[in-house]
Formats: C-alpha cells, sequence, structure tokens
C-alpha cells in the first residue's frame, strides 16, 4: 500500500487520490482504523494531504480544516507537547517507524486526550522518503485506567493507613508498607489464613458476628485487637469492606485499619470514658462498715484497663455478715460489666443464701444463664465468700478458684481459706466444699484478688506466702490504716498489670 | 504434637499459655475434641503457666468431652502449673496427672 505509493501520486492530482483514498477508506480497507487516524503529509511543509474521516471524533476538525491549515498540528497539541509536535518532522528522514506520545486537545469539546502516533516514509521505488503518513491511535481510556492504577497503588504505598485485602476465604492477598509497619508481617503473610492475626482475645463467635455483619451490609467497622508478628497485640479501628465481582459475588474483603495518629485521637476519648467507668465501678464497692464485733473495709487499686475486681459486704442479721470479693476472667469492658451485673445481683443473692454453698451455687445459675452460649462457657469469675458470725466468732466460707484469703489470729497464726470449689459459671454444677474455722477476739481476715500476687518472682505457692508474710508484722493496725498501708505498698510498683483489691476485716 | 495410643489421645503442649497464643491452644483443643478417641490427655509437661483464658478453654474442653461420652484429663501437672491447679480447684471436676504415663495408667485400669 505504502511502497511505491508516490509514483502512482505522481500521476494524479492531489484532488483525484484524495478521492480514491477516501473511497478506499469507506470500503473498510484500512483494516483497524475505523477509530484511529490515518494521515498522509509532504515531508518538507509538513502540509496534510490525506486524513481519515475519523479525525472528526479525535480532533474535533474536519479533513478540510486539517488540508486548509499548514499549522493544524500545533494547533491540536497541548501547549505542553509543542516540542513533540515540531521533533516529529525531522524524524521522518530517519525512515523507522517513529512512535510518539502526546496530548491533543479536541477543537470541538475542549477535552484533553491521550494518543499514540506511529509515522512512517512513504518510499519511492529507490527507497527514498516521498511522502509521511501516520496512524493516531485514541489512549485516553487507557491512559485514565493506567492513571488510576498507578493512583490507586501509589496510594496503597505510601497511604499511613494499613490496608489489608483478603479473598473471599480471608487468604490474605496484599499488604501495603502501612501494614507492615503496624504488624511487622511483610510479603511472607501473602497466602497466610486471616487468622494468622487473631490474638485469642475474642471467641470465635466474634469473628462470626463480623462475618455476618459484612454479609449483611457489605461492610464493618469497630475496634478489634490484631497480633502482631512479634506475638504482641494491638488494638485497631478496623473497617472490613465487601468488593464483589461483576456477578456480584464476593471477590476480596478490604481491610482497613486506623493510623496510629487516628488512634491517639480515639485512644483519648476512650481513656475519658474508662475513667468515667473507673469512678462508676468504685462506687458500687461496699463503704467500710463498722459494727460490734467487726469492722470491715476494702480497698481498690484498678490497673490500666478497666477490670473485673469487685467486692462488696452486707449484714444479714443482727449477728452475721456476708463479705464477698471476685475478680472475672481477663480485662477490659466485657469484664467490668459482668462485674457490675453480678453486683445487681449480689445482694439478693447473699440474703437469700447466707451460706457459701448456696450463694455460690445461686451465682453459677445466674452466670451459666446469662453467658454460656451454644452449649459453651464465654465468661466466668473467680470468688471468695465468708460469713462471718460474730457472736459465734466462727466464719464460714468458700474460695471458688480464687487464692486463699488468710485469717490471722491473735496468737500469730494463720489459717488460709482454700477450700472451695471451681470458678463460678464454669461448670453447670457446683460441688461446694465449704470450709468453717473459729476465730480469737483480734483475729483480722484478709481477702484479695490475684493482682496482689502477680508480678513478683517465684512461683505462685512462693507469691501467696510473700504477700502472707508482708501482711504479718501490720496486722494489728486497725483495717484503713492496714489498706492504705497496701496501698502505699502497690502504688509504688507502677502502674499494675492486674486490678488489686483487697478487704480486711477486723474481727472482735 | 500429637500421639496416639490405640484409644488415647495425647496433646503435648510445651508451652506457657498467655494471650499470645491462646488463639492456637484453643485450635489444639477444638482438634483434640474431634479426635475419634475416647480418651483424650493434654500433656502440659514444661508449662509452668497457664492464663484464666486457657484455664477456661480446659474446662470447657472438659465438659465437651463428656457430653460426648470422651474423658479429657491433663496430664504435666507438677510444680508451678500444680499449684494453679490447685487454687482454681480443677481436680474437684477433672483428673489431673503429675505424668503421661500415669494419665495413660489411668485410662488402662491401671
Amino acid at each position: 500500500m505504502v511502497d511505491g505509493f508516490w509514483d502512482d501520486v505522481q500521476r494524479y492530482d492531489h484532488q483525484a487520490w484524495r478521492g480514491l483514498l477516501r473511497e478506499l477508506e469507506r470500503m473498510n480497507v484500512f483494516a483497524g482504523l475505523q477509530d484511529d487516524v490515518y494521515w498522509v503529509a509532504e515531508p518538507e511543509n509538513g502540509q496534510i494531504l490525506f486524513i481519515s474521516s475519523s479525525c472528526e471524533q479525535l480532533y474535533g476538525l474536519s479533513p478540510d480544516d486539517f488540508y486548509g491549515d499548514p499549522n493544524v498540528w500545533m494547533r491540536v497539541s497541548h501547549p505542553d507537547d509543542h516540542a513533540k509536535v515540531v521533533e516529529k518532522w525531522p524524524l521522518f528522514s530517519l525512515k523507522n517507524t517513529n512512535i510518539k506520545k502526546y496530548r491533543i486537545i479536541n477543537q470541538r469539546d475542549g477535552s484533553v486526550r491521550w494518543v499514540i502516533e506511529k509515522i512512517f516514509p512513504v518510499l519511492d521505488r529507490i527507497g527514498e522518503t516521498r511522502l509521511i503518513s501516520g496512524v493516531v491511535t485514541d489512549l485516553t481510556s487507557i491512559k485514565r485506567m493506567e492513571d488510576e492504577q498507578r493512583l490507586a497503588r501509589d496510594v496503597y504505598d505510601t497511604i499511613e493507613q494499613a490496608m489489608l485485602v483478603t479473598d473471599e476465604k480471608f487468604i490474605i492477598q496484599l499488604i501495603n508498607p502501612a501494614f507492615t509497619k503496624f504488624t511487622g508481617y511483610g510479603s511472607e503473610i501473602i497466602g497466610q489464613p486471616l487468622t494468622i492475626l487473631y490474638t485469642g482475645y475474642y471467641d470465635a463467635w466474634f469473628y462470626d458476628f463480623v462475618k455476618g455483619g459484612i454479609k449483611k451490609k457489605g461492610e464493618w467497622g469497630g475496634r478489634i485487637r490484631w497480633r502482631t508478628k512479634n506475638g504482641s497485640s494491638c488494638v485497631r479501628k478496623t473497617i472490613v469492606r465487601e468488593i464483589s465481582g461483576s456477578m456480584g459475588e464476593t471477590v476480596f474483603y478490604l481491610f482497613l485499619f486506623s493510623s496510629l495518629a487516628d488512634e491517639m485521637l480515639s485512644i483519648a476519648s476512650i481513656k475519658d470514658d474508662l475513667r468515667l467507668a473507673r469512678e462508676v465501678q468504685k462506687r458500687v464497692l461496699s463503704k467500710p462498715l463498722s459494727a460490734k464485733g467487726i469492722q470491715i473495709a476494702g480497698t481498690y487499686i484498678p490497673s490500666r484497663e478497666l477490670g473485673g475486681d469487685m467486692y462488696a459486704w452486707y449484714p444479714i442479721d443482727k449477728q452475721r455478715y456476708g463479705i464477698f470479693l471476685m475478680d472475672v476472667m481477663g480485662h477490659g469492658a466485657a469484664a467490668s460489666l459482668i462485674c457490675m451485673s453480678v453486683r445487681s445481683l449480689l445482694n439478693g443473692v447473699i440474703r437469700k443464701g447466707i451460706v457459701p454453698t448456696e450463694v455460690f451455687r445461686e451465682l453459677n445459675r445466674h452466670m451459666r444463664q446469662l453467658y454460656h452460649e451454644n452449649g459453651r462457657m464465654t465468661y466466668y469469675f473467680t470468688a471468695v465468700y465468708v460469713l462471718v458470725d460474730v457472736k459465734e466468732r466462727m466464719i464460714e466460707y468458700a474460695s471458688a478458684g480464687h487464692p486463699p484469703g488468710f485469717l490471722f489470729q491473735p496468737d500469730g497464726t494463720v489459717a488460709e481459706l482454700d477450700r472451695g470449689c471451681a470458678p463460678i459459671g464454669l461448670l453447670p454444677r457446683l460441688f461446694v466444699d465449704s470450709g468453717r474455722l473459729r476465730y480469737e477476739p483480734g483475729a483480722t481476715l484478709v481477702l484479695y484478688s490475684d493482682g496482689a500476687i502477680e508480678g513478683e518472682t517465684g512461683s505462685v505457692r512462693q507469691k501467696i506466702e510473700a504477700f502472707r508474710d508482708a501482711l504479718a508484722p501490720h496486722i494489728l493496725l486497725d483495717e484503713q490504716v492496714l489498706l492504705d498501708h497496701l496501698r502505699r505498698h502497690f502504688a509504688q510498683k507502677g502502674p499494675l498489670p492486674d486490678d488489686f483489691s483487697a478487704v480486711v476485716a477486723k474481727l472482735g | 504434637m500429637e500421639t496416639k495410643q490405640e484409644a488415647i489421645f495425647t496433646l503435648t503442649w510445651t508451652e506457657d499459655i498467655t494471650l499470645n497464643n491462646i488463639g492456637v491452644f484453643r485450635q489444639a483443643l477444638k482438634q483434640l475434641l474431634s479426635e475419634g478417641a475416647d480418651q483424650l490427655i493434654v500433656n502440659m509437661e514444661g508449662v509452668k503457666y497457664i492464663n484464666s483464658a486457657g484455664l477456661g478453654m480446659i474446662a470447657d474442653c472438659v465438659m465437651t468431652a463428656r457430653s460426648k461420652q470422651k474423658e479429657l484429663v491433663v496430664a504435666g501437672v507438677t510444680g508451678s502449673l500444680e499449684e494453679i491447679f490447685r487454687i482454681v480447684k480443677f481436680s474437684s471436676f477433672m483428673k489431673l496427672f503429675p505424668t503421661e504415663k500415669e494419665a495413660i495408667d489411668y485410662f488402662s485400669g491401671e
């Protein structure tokens, strides 16, 4: 088609072969050029000799506009690309196909379009360049797609927000650098199930709940504790979005984790709430009681998190008092809420049950009813309950999986309150083995949560004995003074990993 | 690590059970319960600490096993681990053994 074309052109005037080319175009001889623009020009001055009618669509100019304007290429090209337009003419002498990518401005609608232009020489019989021709292809949509992809890639790589993409089976497919910064996991996590990031902090139902939320609404958001590569855990506000395919089927899940800066703001707000919650929790603790034959007081030092410690005491009749101290499994708002729910029941349960066996059985029944789902235990608590009879000078107690309380007698001997049962809420039925102990006037009863024996070195037994021995020299102090001493002792250790609570009852 | 000895199936767990590996421990127990054997041993020899969530899981598995006419016992309960189990009074509803051999002997009726 091109080679030797010049000889044919010489035989006719421009109009004649221009008509010929137009006819060929109509006959679809320029296969594949329906949307492209084909043109032929003189090499010396770039004068357009022929241009296909598709130029109307691409340039917003008719072929006649091209034939009549020697500066048409400058007119349609983007100002920033004028240099490229100038460059293309001297290159024709190279006889090779020259490819240029540049922008043009559609003269009709003013839009900027990206085109690629392939230019090649039209040779005569001896191989000299006689004409030049070109094919211009509109790349705008491809360029836009490329730009969007590059933008998405740049955003994915540079955004401070950690991102993770899984397939529909929650197998990890993609992560970004911020995710690596957050979790420590790099490309080695690709192909792993999402469970690798689970901390064990939540039960399986929680993840089912999240998945259910995504299925229902296409999105789920909330704060989740994720496991990092070094084994620690980290809480992040997380949004999970379902990405559907063209048929509406789930193709991917996109996980967006809040940035550290967002998290700090969020944490500040949560800390305010927690401070308030801790205050509420403190206010439900029993106030000191002083009656004939008994004085009771307690202290509570919350840990960094909201905790699950609680104590309370009630006069049952003129000679009996029920003293209770509990510690819910784990920390956080859930433990605290369970604590408060037990607190609301406690008065009724103790006044009705009175003795340890009945009190624990009734609490166990409530816990199973409230927090036992689908045959599985979700929460439990340890507790110690002591029924003091000031007239008989007798205590009856039971410890439900709780560290043993101490009964310090005036003669210096110490009894451990180590009989009882498994923690409350763990088993369908409790077999409570309660203990009874007599006391002499001047005895001191000390109950405490396991915060008192955490963080020290040695075995659990050694820690219990160390705590008992630390109490012994101060045991004759008034209950409030003894508790102040304990508070000072624990306060100097800095922030506690667990709540610490203690109850001291001076028995006359 | 799991070993099968006729009708007895043993899960050997050697790490302390903390927040960091509690999810893996849960999965391991779940797998143990799904085994065909009726007599299940969790050998915790070498474990010095188990957190409250881990204790809850063991208790839960003991009850689930019981509901399936199976029995789950814990072996390797010595030292610090024994103290923890004693405080929470797990011996009131399940069998605890110092060694795996004693657990196997128990199941074998010896």
